[in-house]
């Protein structure tokens, strides 16, 4: 019996049945630069800074989310601002180095940094990868619009 | 025009033969005695012999080069670029040639006028070498198969 | 002769011009048989691409790499296209005949058995491991292959009782077709037939995963398209004789009236086997290097010499 099916391909037969019958079949491919995957929503794209409804900077400069960050991506500088407060001055970001883990979000007291749903982040240059605090801020505009559009 | 086909193959034949004598690479001597065999194949073809043509560059070029190739490139190409000519064997195989040499000159010089092309396909082919030589056929067919079988015999690992 | 001359421009033109939207169809066929597009991005569904291909192709830098042979590695692949194009040349399409010729079916076998020879030549000569190993396997598959095939078509030679194409189909306009006749010695001849052309199930010289790219790892630019025109050429002359020996070649209804008829039925016959080859390849991995000598020398020889005896029992009664 099994000499028969050998002799006759019935098994490689069948095989070839299957690909001429998937050929008719819908493609599953996702044509990338055209069309793309929304992300899910706990998506953990490029970070992002958040500002307060007044327009006055969220983040307090408390270096909490530097300090939990596993490979030292955040840095920020500060000064004493007019009131006596700490005031923000730059805050980076290092994407070459950034695992996307996630902590600095969980670490920030104050929401102020968020991961945006961003992942086409390639540059032609090494250092436009580092973000600096204009930058996220911009970032933070595109997330809080991002976020009322959800709801 | 099929003359100087005829020549221009036969010459190409001859030198490719050389080639292969004289090139030191192996393997490069294996490919110059292919492209002998082939021009071999198309002397035949400008002579009229279509099929033996055929034949000749299927069986010559399509399978022996091909184990000749096969079983050169299992060696050690460098060790044998370095071995020396010996002199016994160089002269025996000179001998040998000399002889083959003058029976081919002989057996030539014996044919009476052109001889007539008439063996063009495969049936003017066979019906002499089924018919009237079917001895000498036979004869040689039992000769390789007794060389088949002792090549199986010598090569065959001992249980 | 102006008449050949022509014929053989056709033919040889059909085959160059064939290869490009071949490999196109191919991707094509493999995408959609894997649930993936295939190419897409240039033109519309892609059709471009082929034409993107040899831009490219022609552009790249051509490497020769240190220690190769220059004269083999130059050599091998012009003769991968030379052999293909002579096999070509002397199969009839319908009433396009360039070189008639009362052996044509021997001469396109010896032309497709020293095609081996551009294989073996690129893996000797680049100096390579992988290509030097694909090489020995291209000498290895081609003596396994040769023989079932030349026995094969032994079967059906008998049958039919000539070498010549325009007889062979002649006598199945009179008879049938030649696979009703010799259903083994097609079925053999179709497996060689990709053994032969070393397409999957059996592309042991190229498998990317064993040999990184096989005999033509070191290859670039025109060097590399030129095997790959080989192939397909290959594949093209392989699948009109195929269809000529056991699907009648150019015969169908009407076409005695209408040649140009027998023209379209030999090349949709033939493409039917060029869309097997990728079939094949969509569906079967590839056999491994002594599974492959196995079943070509411990199955196909032998059933192939007792099909001869089917084929001459045939010839008796049917003359």
């Amino acid at each position: 019996m099994s000499l028969l099916k050998k002799a006759t391909f019935t098994d490689l037969l069948k095989g070839m049945k299957i690909t001429l019958k998937t050929m008719f079949k819908p493609t599953v491919t996702v044509h990338y630069p055209f069309e793309k995957v929304p992300p899910r929503k706990r998506f953990r794209g490029i970070h992002a800074l958040k500002l307060n409804p007044d327009g006055s900077y969220r983040c307090e400069a408390c270096y909490l989310c530097a300090e939990m960050c596993p490979s030292n991506v955040i840095d920020m500088e500060m000064t004493e601002g007019k009131d006596g407060k700490k005031e923000l001055v730059d805050f980076t970001v290092d994407l070459t180095r950034c695992l996307f883990c996630g902590l600095c979000v969980e670490a920030c007291p104050r929401d102020a940094i968020v991961m945006t749903d961003i992942y086409e982040f390639s540059q032609y240059s090494i250092d436009k990868l580092i973000l600096h605090k204009e930058d996220l801020l911009e970032l933070g505009r595109y997330y809080q619009k991002r976020q009322r559009e959800r709801k | 025009m099929n003359g100087l086909f005829f020549y221009l193959f036969g010459f190409l034949a001859v030198a490719l033969g050389l080639a292969a004598v004289l090139q030191r690479n192996v393997i490069k001597g294996g490919v110059a005695l292919l492209g002998s065999f082939v021009s071999l194949g198309a002397v035949y073809f400008t002579s009229g012999a279509e099929f033996i043509g055929i034949v000749q560059v299927m069986v010559y070029g399509g399978a022996i080069i091909v184990l000749y190739l096969f079983a050169l490139m299992t060696m050690d190409l460098e060790k044998m670029k370095e071995e020396p000519l010996r002199l016994g064997f160089v002269s025996a195989g000179g001998f040998l040639a000399g002889v083959l040499f003058l029976l081919i000159v002989y057996g030539a010089m014996s044919l009476e006028g052109a001889p007539s092309l008439t063996v063009s396909g495969a049936k003017e082919l066979a019906s002499p070498l089924f018919y009237r030589f079917l001895l000498p056929f036979e004869v040689v067919s039992v000769l390789l198969l007794v060389a088949t079988i002792g090549a199986v015999a010598v090569g065959r690992r001992e249980e | 002769m102006i008449e050949h001359f022509l014929s053989l421009l056709f033919i040889v033109g059909l085959m160059l011009v064939a290869v490009p939207p071949i490999t196109y169809l191919e991707r094509k066929v493999l995408g959609h048989m894997q649930q993936r597009s295939g190419p897409m991005v240039v033109g519309p569904h892609g059709v471009l691409q082929p034409i993107a291909d040899a831009i490219k192709l022609i552009f790249k830098e051509d490497v020769i790499p240190r220690g190769a042979d220059k004269l083999l590695f130059v050599f091998a692949p012009s003769f991968s296209v030379f052999a293909a194009l002579l096999a070509a040349s002397v199969v009839p399409i319908g009433f396009i005949n360039a070189v008639p010729m009362k052996s044509g079916l021997l001469f396109v076998m010896a032309m497709s058995a020293i095609s081996i020879y551009a294989f073996f030549l690129a893996g000797y000569s680049s100096n390579d491991k992988y290509s030097f190993l694909a090489g020995m396997r291209a000498a290895a598959q081609v003596l396994g292959y040769e023989l079932p095939m030349g026995f094969a078509l032994m079967a059906v030679v008998i049958l039919f009782g000539s070498f010549d194409f325009n007889e062979i189909v002649k006598w199945q306009q009179t008879h049938g077709w030649g696979i009703f006749y010799q259903p083994i010695a097609f079925v053999i001849f179709l497996i060689m037939m990709v053994a032969e052309v070393c397409r999957p199930p059996f592309d042991l010289p190229e498998g990317e995963s064993e040999l990184v790219g096989g005999f033509h790892t070191e290859y670039s630019g025109m060097r590399f398209a030129a095997f790959f025109f080989g192939e397909y050429i290959n594949i093209i002359v392989l699948s009109l004789v195929v269809s000529l020996l056991f699907f009648g070649g150019w015969s169908g209804p009407l076409a005695d009236k209408h040649p140009v008829l027998g023209v379209l039925y030999h090349l949709l016959k033939a493409g039917f086997f060029i869309f097997l080859t990728f079939w094949l390849r969509a569906t079967f991995p590839r056999y491994r290097f002594d599974q492959m000598l196995n079943i070509m020398w411990k199955i196909f020889l032998p059933l192939s010499i007792l099909n001869i005896f089917i084929a001459a029992v045939e010839a008796l009664f049917v003359g």
